[in-house]
């Protein structure tokens, strides 16, 4: 069904799971630069102590409370990426894929920030659980977000949710903004390919209308998470 | 050194806040701004001896902010900052115009060394733009 080789698949994987890497490496490193900068003005604090001049104690616990919030900041971060690289343990499992597809939102509100788009996720099925291969089901997901968003730059909003469907979940990733011509034809036709691999369907969406939506639906089990 | 007047940019509230006072304990006047598009709008009206710019921002990025500033204002001096994996973007952000670039974390020390860097380059070009000035102003009035 499609043209797209298995070279090209496993190239495609790798550079999600780099893109997700790099995205999540970088925001910690903002973390890292805060720390290092509040440290410095620590010792600069210090230094200045030891001249004989008066710190100021709110400005220490102004600094000390800095610090707290950026570690628990990267704690949050570390905990997202954790959870992400842990998706590729295992080809098949039987996961939550509403915990799954909402940590991978909480993943990309980095590339939503950078493109001026507001990226929200409704919907929560406590007890769903579906068979199969988690870290491709995030890749579906991600391919359908990075297309809506990069419709929807500078303004736009893209919505995620989960609900259930007849046979199972249903996955739906709606962008205010159309969809232009032929720049997404492959991530479209790489879509189709990783969604087919999990035994899912997709519905994509049209050029041109004045909002799109993907619709991707997967076999699964309702309450028996 | 002391006296240089710094636009210090970054989407990152806390570091510019903390950055800016660090600089402002070695002398420096600091302006700072959140955004590409705040700064652009700060330097309308005010020159700085450097401009300190983070590369990865929301919106308007580092590279389109400096593009912009040196537009309206050519003399000015543009110190970028990068993350990992940016240094390339730093290199070229160089070829585009930037004076220089240094690595997030960054280290007071070297910055406060580009600083005075770009203040005497400035100075040399201001210098240099008000002597061509007066020449053409003599040559056109034959004195």
């Amino acid at each position: 069904m499609s043209d797209i080789s298995a070279e090209e698949q496993l190239r495609a994987e790798l550079a999600f799971f780099g893109r997700m890497t790099a995205s999540v490496t970088h925001e910690i490193n903002n973390c890292i630069a805060i720390i290092g900068q509040v440290s410095g003005l620590l010792q600069d604090l210090c230094y200045s102590a030891q001249q004989g001049r008066p710190v100021e104690l709110e400005k220490l616990c102004s600094n000390s409370q800095k610090v707290g919030g950026q570690v628990a900041r990267i704690q949050e971060i570390v905990k997202r990426l954790n959870r992400f690289a842990h998706s590729v343990d295992n080809a098949v499992v039987c996961f939550n894929p509403c915990d799954t597809v909402h940590n991978l939102v909480d993943l990309c509100q980095r590339f939503a920030s950078n493109r001026g788009v507001t990226l929200t996720m409704d919907g929560t099925l406590d007890a769903v659980a579906i068979e199969g291969d988690p870290f491709c089901l995030q890749q579906a997901v991600f391919l359908c977000i990075d297309t809506a968003m990069e419709a929807s730059r500078d303004g736009g909003s893209v919505n995620v949710s989960v609900t259930s469907s007849d046979s199972g979940i249903l996955i739906t990733v709606v962008s205010s903004a159309p969809l232009s011509s032929d720049e997404h034809k492959l991530s479209l036709a790489l879509l189709e390919c990783v969604v087919n691999k999990i035994g899912g369907s997709a519905v994509l969406p049209h050029t041109g209308a004045e909002e799109h939506e993907f619709r991707l639906e997967f076999p699964g089990k309702i309450g028996a998470a | 050194m002391a006296d240089e007047k710094i636009l210090l940019v970054d989407d990152e509230e806390e570091f510019v806040s903390t950055l800016a006072e660090r600089i402002e304990t070695r002398g420096a006047k600091v302006v700072t701004a959140t955004s590409g598009q705040e700064a652009v709008d700060k330097i309308k009206d005010e020159n700085f001896d450097a401009i300190v710019l983070d590369l990865q921002m929301p919106g308007m990025n580092g590279i389109e902010a400096m593009k912009s500033i040196l537009e309206k204002k050519p003399d000015m001096q543009v110190i970028l900052l990068t993350g990992y994996g940016t240094i390339e973007r730093g290199v070229e952000a160089v070829k585009q115009g930037a004076m220089d670039f240094l690595e997030k974390p960054i280290d007071i020390k070297k910055l406060m060394e580009k600083i005075a860097e770009a203040k005497s380059r400035r100075m040399v070009i201001v210098e240099k733009n008000m002597s061509d000035k007066m020449k053409d102003l003599l040559s056109k009035r034959g004195w």
